[in-house]
């Protein structure tokens, strides 16, 4: 599904990604974990090309995508759902949701609309409200539900756990499963070690800008040295 | 007192149609759009050259409103685009751009005013002791027209949505793989053409010269910032607020302070509703 080989990404003289290679599956979750400043977000957003990518190679179902732009990697099947949400305040829930299909015809708009509300049957019933108006977890949901809108083989999660009450969190990683179900590819930043927990089968952890460790999520969480260094779950 | 508002209305809808562009531009490429003067400027002459040679004004208002769209646009292209990611930059680029723009017409024309002739110059309608020309009529028209027709594109459709996205968060809607220059162009092409608009309509009332559009574009810019950095309503509701001020003022108190009314509105408002009349602190085109 995606392979990205020696990624490195540099704001200037600053390398905030350095010859990162990670992989993730149709079907699963993929975790990229690290603490703060480790690079992860930079990472999604290199793989998207929204960063200045200074090396590396990203291939996406069998195709070099490194120079596509970030249109071309949506068209391509790859979606991002950012940190902080990053909706509309201003605008409807549902021109919110619509913008995530930009650029596709108004019989499929209307198709990915209908199975949005289908998914989410609240989003329906308030789709005229402005999204600024909606607690943290049900902006959340509209954010998962706009990457889904460009129909995605792929979604790039940053924090979606972020700033949301337990019971927010627990919802918003029922939704992620049952997309995964489904046969999406996700790659997860967080911090959230019980949400990573639960949806990651692997992960990659991160320390300033590089590949630490990797593996699948319950030996990598069992190591005390990986757990104490970067995720901060040590005694 | 009706005359006066009517008075207002017309100088309203005329701040609006030039406001509503300059807040266009603002709020998709945070570029404080002088050259807009140059535009109107560029699109007013070809209506002038147009009806002088005796093409029929419906003709040579439309060549004159495709003239603000290509001039706005080729703007973009070849300045504000390569500044994107310099703010700093913007305003001496838009002041330079409108000097070109103006001598550029000083250059083909001259400077003298040239009188633009419609059909309906001689047109005066009366309706309950208020009278209208049919110049002032046709502009209110033509603007409220305008005006439905670009809430009707940001409102109902794809680009106008994407437009509105960008507004509110450019980055955010670069993430959704919204392509940023076809933004800005569509935003300079929506504005000139509007800024044509006001060309065709504004240029029988006063007349066609390289800087007929300075005063105005000074209102449209007190317009700006009184509804709201980036609002498209705010430009609307700020431009028939300040046209109604200014006539009242010059018909009350004295013509001679007109525009001063128009400052000291926005002060009045900057303090009482920092954000504007309708707009946020928030960038925002709706």
């Amino acid at each position: 599904m995606l392979t990205v080989q020696n990624l490195t990404v540099a704001f200037g003289p600053t390398v905030a990604v350095r010859d990162v290679s990670l992989r993730a599956e149709a079907g699963t979750v993929t975790g990229i974990l690290g603490a703060n400043g480790a690079g992860k977000t930079s990472t999604l957003l290199g793989i998207l090309g929204r960063v200045p990518r200074q090396s590396g190679r990203i291939v996406f179902n069998g195709h070099d995508v490194t120079d596509h732009g970030t249109g071309a990697l949506v068209r391509a099947g790859i979606a991002l759902c950012p940190e902080n949400r990053r909706l509309f305040p201003n605008m409807s829930i549902e021109d919110n949701l619509l913008l995530g299909a930009y650029g596709q015809g108004r019989k499929t708009r209307q198709e990915r609309l209908g199975r949005a509300y289908e998914r989410f049957g609240w989003l329906h019933d308030r789709r005229a409200e402005a999204a600024g108006r909606l607690s943290g977890g049900q902006q959340q949901t509209v954010a998962i539900a706009r990457a889904l809108m460009s129909d995605p083989q792929l979604v790039l999660l940053d924090e979606p756990s972020s700033g949301l009450s337990p019971v927010a969190v627990d919802e918003v990683g029922e939704t992620l499963r049952d997309i995964a179900r489904d046969g999406t590819a996700m790659l997860l930043v967080e911090q959230n070690v019980r949400l990573v927990e639960k949806l990651c089968s692997t992960a990659y952890v991160l320390a300033h800008g590089q590949v630490a460790a990797s593996g699948p999520v319950t030996e990598l969480l069992d190591a005390d040295a990986v757990s104490d260094a970067y995720l901060g779950t040590g005694a | 007192m009706s005359q006066v508002l009517v008075n207002g209305v017309f100088l309203g809808c005329l701040f609006a149609v030039v406001a509503v562009g300059l807040t266009l531009v603002f709020g998709v490429m945070e570029v404080p759009n002088f050259a807009h003067a140059g535009v109107i400027v560029m699109a007013a002459y070809p209506t002038w050259w147009a009806t002088d040679a005796g093409a029929p004004f419906a003709l040579a208002a439309l060549a004159g409103v495709a003239a603000g769209g290509v001039v706005s646009v080729i703007t973009e292209v070849v300045a504000y685009r390569w500044i994107i990611d310099k703010p700093w930059a913007a305003p001496a680029v838009a002041l330079g751009l409108m000097l070109v723009l103006q001598n550029t017409a000083l250059n083909m024309y001259g400077g003298e005013g040239r009188s633009l002739d419609t059909p309906y110059d001689d047109v005066l309608l009366e309706f309950a002791g208020v009278s209208l020309s049919g110049v002032k009529a046709a502009l209110i028209v033509l603007a409220v027209l305008s005006l439905i027709a670009l809430h009707l594109v940001l409102s109902r459709t794809s680009l106008g949505r994407a437009m509105r996205a960008v507004a509110q968060d450019r980055e955010a809607a670069a993430m959704l793989g919204i392509p940023m220059r076809r933004q800005y162009t569509l935003a300079f092409l929506i504005a000139g053409l509007l800024a044509g608009v006001a060309a065709v309509a504004y240029g029988p009332t006063y007349q066609v010269s390289p800087y007929m559009a300075d005063e105005v574009l000074l209102s449209a810019f007190v317009v700006v910032v009184l509804g709201g950095l980036g609002s498209v309503a705010g430009a609307v509701a700020g431009g028939l607020v300040l046209g109604v001020v200014e006539s009242l003022g010059a018909a009350y108190i004295s013509s001679a302070y007109q525009s001063a009314f128009g400052f000291l509105l926005l002060v009045i408002v900057l303090v009482l509703r920092p954000g504007g009349l309708v707009g946020t602190n928030a960038r925002r085109v709706a």
